[in-house]
């Protein structure tokens, strides 16, 4: 363990030497314009960032959903304009399911429980059928990795750039949400997977990971901001009221961040059962960083004051994707929800001992 | 860039088998033991109980051998721990001497007091109680002015405690009084006393707490004799050690799991699959606030050495109070859903946070009142796990994060009074 924790050290600070040096507030902004940051990308992807945890033999780094979580993290304190987390759930997918994973961005449909993607044979092949509303990166991606269905039963399929009309929108973080709309696309690659509810769970847990970066983010800089800037001849760190409200966005982002990583390290513990053994984890997790994520962008615009507000200071940068990324694959109220009726179903007196068997 | 977070870690076998161990046996000990009493959580005071749980071992437990301890990890006293707080065990006659006064004479008792009360303490037969707060002293506890003057062969001690919990029931305090007056320097002339709470001249007066219990007392010396031998660490070091000893007592479990017999009944209510009933009895804000506390506390098991009270407060005590409140049951039970995503993520920045939960509702629900409801029940059940989920398993090394924030809230932790409690007493040692 010592050794994965030693080599996560190094990836972490590969990732944020990598970031810190090249994503300037000049690459987000051009990035909000649309801009494909291909020549990121591919330092990224040449990094072996993208498929941390998809095994070698699929293309893969072969390392852990721990390891997932360090980049994810890190991309997400950074407010990395690319498709990381995207691609990496998507190759798991592939991987998941006995497929190869391309090199490039790959992006994930459907975003939303209530589509459905039909899957229909055509020859030796498949056809894709259907419309994908919000698919991030849509118009940049590469590949998309959709959970479909073949006659009810839940395939994996890999669709190459071009086979889908899009149209496209965006997030309130201007990050790309296109809707993709397939109409018997040729399909690339499929093979029987992970359900779409699946797909949402991987989702779910990847925001998880970015919101948590992005609270330490808005915990630094916030901290930072309040001892240099000066009022009323005292800087503000100075002031008891603000130093309550930076204990806590700490206190916030602390619980944040270890629910986030708890639900990665479930991932890893139960192996390659491992999304529906940490559906319970993911979704604590889902729950609980989008609180924070919520709580931690109000004290962050609170401490900046007005600078916070405009364009030309960073904060938004985070604090856009942590709205964003909170609504995303399933905001508070539905993973409540589902963990809700299942603590219920469990009855009051399995409450602790379920929750320390996990 | 500074980070403020803590790394997970598992609880070794011998903490894993020790905990099923426990809760077989708080599983016999309690028998049919009412809810009610169960959420009297560590204010539960029951001899016979702390001395079967010291017969156990389980009392003492990091503490010498040679001290009647039994010299076990940090984290197997953290499992002990956990297990009597989240069965709602009344650990009260011993909880506070194997907190903090039992570590608190190991640090700096001599050694004639730590083979005179440590061994008892761990035999679950000596209660204790704390003495800080005074009448005017509360949350600014250096300011003190019980006077304890040195006489021939002790102290002559006068003056007032208040809040002191368990007083009345318990055998000894370790009280905080000025044995010298130092002007302009109030922290300097403090020294710790070991008292027995049955010596002449001192009288001990119930507070009766809003929910009608009897924790709190005023505690009056008038002429009180305290012997040279019960002095604790030296005469003067006073503040130092009391901050220590603060120090022990803000590192553990209690916070997040002191509501979990509260959320049980939440749970119990809502039956296995929540209705309305249960959507109207239900916190709906209590679910998502699952301290860090225990990363904190663990910091203070794992490593075994100096507990880190820094950054406790906050979320701990957030959720005690979000826990006990019945939540905001004005949420309209009509609804709409949003019919694309698009416009209301951006609208979703602007809205209150159930509003928010509203338009996120999943649509089928959001259509049916009666499932409305249902979705109520189920974001409140939430709570159950929701607020003990997280914090369970990550205990874990404090990161000493140096911000200005944490050190003020934890200030602030130690000072503020919870008014919503149940009927339950104010951790000792505040006001």
């Amino acid at each position: 363990m010592a050794g994965d924790k030693e080599l996560r050290t190094i990836l972490a600070d590969t990732c944020s030497r990598l970031f810190t040096a090249q994503v300037t507030p000049q690459l987000q902004e051009s990035a909000e314009k649309g801009t494909w940051s291909e020549a990121l990308w591919r330092q990224v992807e040449e990094n072996g960032l993208t498929l941390p945890q998809v095994p070698e033999s699929r293309g893969g780094a072969g390392g852990s959903w721990s390891d997932a979580h360090v980049v994810l993290t890190t991309a997400g304190r950074h407010a990395v304009p690319l498709p990381i987390a995207e691609t990496m759930m998507g190759g798991w997918l592939l991987a998941q399911s006995g497929l190869d994973v391309p090199m490039g961005p790959i992006t994930l449909a459907p975003t939303s429980l209530h589509t459905r993607l039909t899957l229909i044979r055509n020859g030796k092949g498949w056809r894709l059928e259907g419309s994908a509303p919000r698919v991030p990166w849509g118009r940049q991606a590469e590949h998309v990795v959709v959970a479909a269905e073949d006659e009810g039963r839940p395939m994996i399929a890999l669709i190459a750039r071009g086979a889908a009309s899009v149209e496209e929108d965006v997030n309130l973080a201007l990050e790309p949400r296109d809707t993709l709309t397939w109409r018997g696309a040729p399909v690339v690659a499929a093979s029987p997977g992970p359900s779409a509810d699946r797909l949402w769970q991987l989702g779910a847990l990847a925001r998880a990971a970015q919101m948590a970066g992005g609270l330490e983010y808005l915990l630094a800089q916030s901290v930072k901001y309040v001892t240099e800037r000066s009022q009323f001849g005292r800087t503000l760190a100075s002031f008891q009221a603000i130093q309550h409200q930076l204990a806590l966005l700490a206190g916030h982002t602390a619980a944040a961040g270890m629910a986030a990583q708890h639900a990665f390290a479930t991932m890893d513990a139960r192996g390659t059962a491992s999304l529906g053994e940490a559906a319970f984890e993911v979704a604590v997790a889902k729950v609980r960083v989008g609180e924070a994520a919520g709580l931690g962008a109000g004290i962050a615009h609170q401490s900046h004051g007005a600078i916070g507000f405009t364009y030309e200071h960073s904060l938004h940068f985070v604090t856009r994707r942590l709205w964003s990324w909170r609504a995303e694959f399933g905001g508070e109220s539905h993973w409540s929800l589902e963990l809700g009726r299942e603590v219920a179903a469990r009855g009051a007196e399995a409450l602790w001992p379920h929750l320390t068997s996990r | 860039m500074p980070t403020f977070n803590f790394d997970l870690c598992e609880l070794p076998p011998e903490a894993q088998s020790l905990r099923a161990e426990v809760r077989e046996f708080l599983r016999d000990a309690l028998g049919g033991m009412s809810s009610s009493k169960r959420a009297l959580s560590w204010g539960g005071f029951d001899r016979e109980f702390s001395r079967q749980l010291g017969a156990r071992g389980w009392i003492g437990m990091m503490w010498p051998k040679k001290y009647g301890g039994h010299e076990r990890t940090a984290l197997e006293r953290y499992v002990v721990l956990e297990e009597c707080l989240s069965a709602g065990a009344p650990v009260s006659a011993h909880w506070v001497a194997d907190r903090q006064s039992g570590p608190l004479l190991l640090r700096f008792g001599t050694e004639e007091q730590r083979q005179r009360f440590l061994p008892r303490i761990a035999r679950g037969e000596l209660a204790f109680a704390i003495g800080m707060s005074e009448p005017d002293s509360g949350s600014d506890l250096a300011s003190i002015r019980t006077r304890a003057e040195h006489v021939e062969g002790g102290y002559r001690v006068n003056g007032t405690k208040i809040w002191t919990s368990n007083a009345h029931i318990s055998d000894y305090a370790i009280a905080l009084f000025r044995t010298k007056v130092v002007p302009d320097k109030k922290h300097e002339g403090l020294s710790q006393f070991l008292v027995d709470l049955k010596s002449p001249g001192i009288r001990i007066r119930p507070i009766i707490d809003l929910a009608g219990g009897h924790h709190f007392n005023e505690v009056h010396f008038e002429n009180a004799f305290v012997p040279d031998d019960m002095l604790v660490g030296k005469e003067g070091e006073g503040w130092r050690q009391v901050s220590t000893e603060l120090a022990f007592e803000r590192s553990g479990p209690e916070r997040y799991l002191s509501s979990i017999r509260l959320i049980m009944e939440l749970i119990r209510e809502a039956g296995r699959e929540p209705g309305e009933r249960g959507g109207d009895r239900s916190p709906h804000r209590a679910p998502h606030h699952p301290p860090p506390d225990v990363a904190l506390g663990g910091g203070h098991a794992a490593g075994g050495a100096e507990p880190e009270p820094r950054g406790r407060g906050g979320q701990g005590r957030r959720h005690e109070l979000r826990a006990g409140d019945p939540g905001d049951r004005a949420r309209p039970a009509r609804c709409r859903a949003p019919a694309g995503l698009g416009q209301p993520v951006r609208a979703n920045a602007r809205l209150s946070r159930p509003a928010r939960a509203v338009l996120f509702a999943p649509r089928r629900h959001a259509r049916d009142p009666a499932r409305h409801h249902r979705a109520r029940a189920g974001a409140a059940m939430s709570g159950a796990f929701g607020t003990l989920a997280v914090p369970y398993r990550q205990a874990s090394c404090a990161n000493r994060w140096g911000g200005p924030g944490l050190q003020c809230e934890a200030q602030l932790e130690a000072r503020r009074a919870n008014p919503q409690q149940e009927r339950r007493p104010l951790p000792p040692g505040t006001e």
